[in-house]
């Protein structure tokens, strides 16, 4: 059986993303095993990243960067690389053979996500707190600012996190990973600004490693949502948008979507497990064997009314910088 | 050849606050065709639309987007398709300290059917609580209708940058999909 590797993207913009990806079927002949892209991430075996960031043990990273002008092995960093960027092929080849080399089989070959709970978790613990309770996530890290709460209000759920919601999400999701604990409600734990706990989850979903499992739940099937996600409250960027006009719309597969969208399966799939999170409503039906992958035929004044479109964006490009 | 389709209509009832958004997004002050309210009792503030409001916003190459309003009040409805021709996607802004702001927004909904069933458009809450949000589109599903909703305050660059974000993400997709 051939030996599949994982290989992720951190950090990366969706053009830049789909440019790797794009690189990497070209040389995926040439390499000893095979490569399986899985999106952005930090759960891979091999991880790209602009900026270093903490990933699994056993991860592989190589840190890509302008400045860098011949790939060499990191002075102080284990198992990183330091590699030019934008990346040439030869080069990306060059670093998919090295973290082979690096490889030791079975210690990680296709395995699942390394986060032991998941935002699923942490949604079922707190639907199942009792009056006077309260969620704890506890950051198995050595940070001061490990620890954040759940507490169910009378009308509204909030997140009470040590400091940036976003960074205290990436720490839930790299190294060691975090606990869940049901403790009393106290009021010392109700501490700075409260996150709504449903922005909170939608968060932590959309950076949870997919896994090849989900990856084949959720292929197979079609999926519409019924209503909008809160874009003014939850956390946006312009594929999601794209995918949610998309899947309001109408039936649509993961790949379908992606191709539709501009973005990838992983995105597609985190996009859909967000909204399921935070309760949007979906229908979902098994894939006809007839159906086909729709061919995205370009005409010009289609074309033309695209490039209005990238005009205006680029004009009006405040709200996602 | 067909033409490339560069409106943007902003339509809602009287007192939404279209002609604030305009201003606020134009790259030059707003045309506007302003006369004396005389339906105080609806809603009251001194001058209203009579014909429509008018600003641009004007792209790299010189290509004007047109930011057109309506005017709010019913008896204008005749004038609505007029402006409405050609546009490729809306803001329904709505007034929710305005008494009966629901059925006003469904109304309007009805009546920009071909904007509001293809989902180019995006409904604009102004003065709500952001519970008012949710409920508007639970409360819009419950009606079949399928419409990003959000909090934007006219005078709110941002929060109007977001909607127009949904509007060209909407036809970006309706573009891919129809080649």
């Amino acid at each position: 059986m051939t030996t599949t590797l994982t290989i992720q993207a951190m950090d990366f913009s969706d053009y830049e993303t789909r440019l790797v990806q794009e690189q990497l079927r070209v040389v995926a002949s040439r390499t000893r095993y095979s490569w399986r892209f899985d999106g952005e991430g930090c759960s891979a075996y091999l991880i790209l990243a602009r900026k270093p960031c903490k990933v699994a043990a056993h991860s592989v990273t190589a840190l890509c960067d302008e400045s860098i002008e011949k790939m060499v092995i990191h002075p102080h960093l284990p198992r990183t690389l330091l590699c030019e960027w934008p990346m040439r092929l030869m080069n990306l080849l060059d670093i998919l053979q090295m973290a082979e080399d690096m490889y030791v089989p079975e210690k990680h070959v296709m395995q699942d996500s390394q986060v032991p709970f998941s935002a699923d978790d942490i949604k079922k613990r707190v639907l199942g707190l009792q009056p006077g309770e309260m969620l704890k996530i506890q950051l198995k890290t050595d940070s001061l600012q490990s620890t954040a709460y759940i507490d169910g209000n009378n009308h509204q759920t909030s997140v009470y996190l040590p400091g940036e919601a976003a960074l205290f999400v990436e720490q839930m999701l790299v190294g060691d990973g975090y606990d869940l604990e049901i403790i009393p409600r106290t009021q010392n734990a109700r501490s700075g600004d409260p996150v709504p706990l449903q922005s909170f989850l939608w968060k932590v979903v959309l950076r949870e490693p997919v896994s090849a499992l989900e990856q084949q739940q959720w292929q197979g099937f079609t999926f519409k949502l019924l209503t909008w996600p809160l874009f003014g409250i939850l956390k946006t960027e312009p594929y999601m948008l794209r995918l949610a006009a998309l899947f309001t719309k109408g039936h649509h597969s993961i790949t379908d979507a992606a191709q539709l969208a501009q973005t990838t399966a992983d995105h597609v799939i985190r996009f859909l497990k967000a909204c399921r999170i935070v309760d949007i409503k979906m229908e979902k039906a098994v894939v006809s064997p007839d159906r086909v992958n729709r061919a995205v035929v370009v005409n010009q004044q289609a074309d033309r009314q695209r490039s209005l479109l990238v005009s205006l964006r680029k004009k009006l490009g405040l709200v996602f910088k | 050849m067909d033409q490339v389709h560069n409106k943007i209509l902003f339509i809602g009832p009287m007192g939404a606050g279209k002609t604030t958004a305009i201003n606020t997004l134009s790259d030059q002050e707003a045309v506007s065709t302003e006369a004396r309210n005389s339906n105080r009792e609806l809603y009251d503030k001194a001058n209203t639309t009579v014909a429509m409001d008018y600003g641009f916003i004007e792209l790299e190459d010189g290509q004007p987007v047109h930011l057109y309003g309506i005017p709010g009040q019913r008896h204008f409805e005749p004038v609505w398709p007029i402006v409405a021709k050609g546009a490729i996607g809306a803001l329904l802004l709505a007034n929710v300290s305005q008494p009966d702001w629901q059925s006003e927004l469904l109304y309007f909904v009805n009546a920009f059917a071909d904007l509001s069933s293809s989902g180019r458009m995006v409904v604009a809450l102004n003065r709500c609580q952001p519970a008012d949000v949710q409920e508007t589109l639970a409360w819009l599903a419950e009606q079949g209708v399928c419409l990003a909703v959000l909090e934007a305050d006219p005078r709110n660059r941002e929060q109007l940058l977001l909607s127009l974000e949904i509007l060209i993400a909407n036809l970006e997709i309706e573009s891919q999909m129809n080649g």
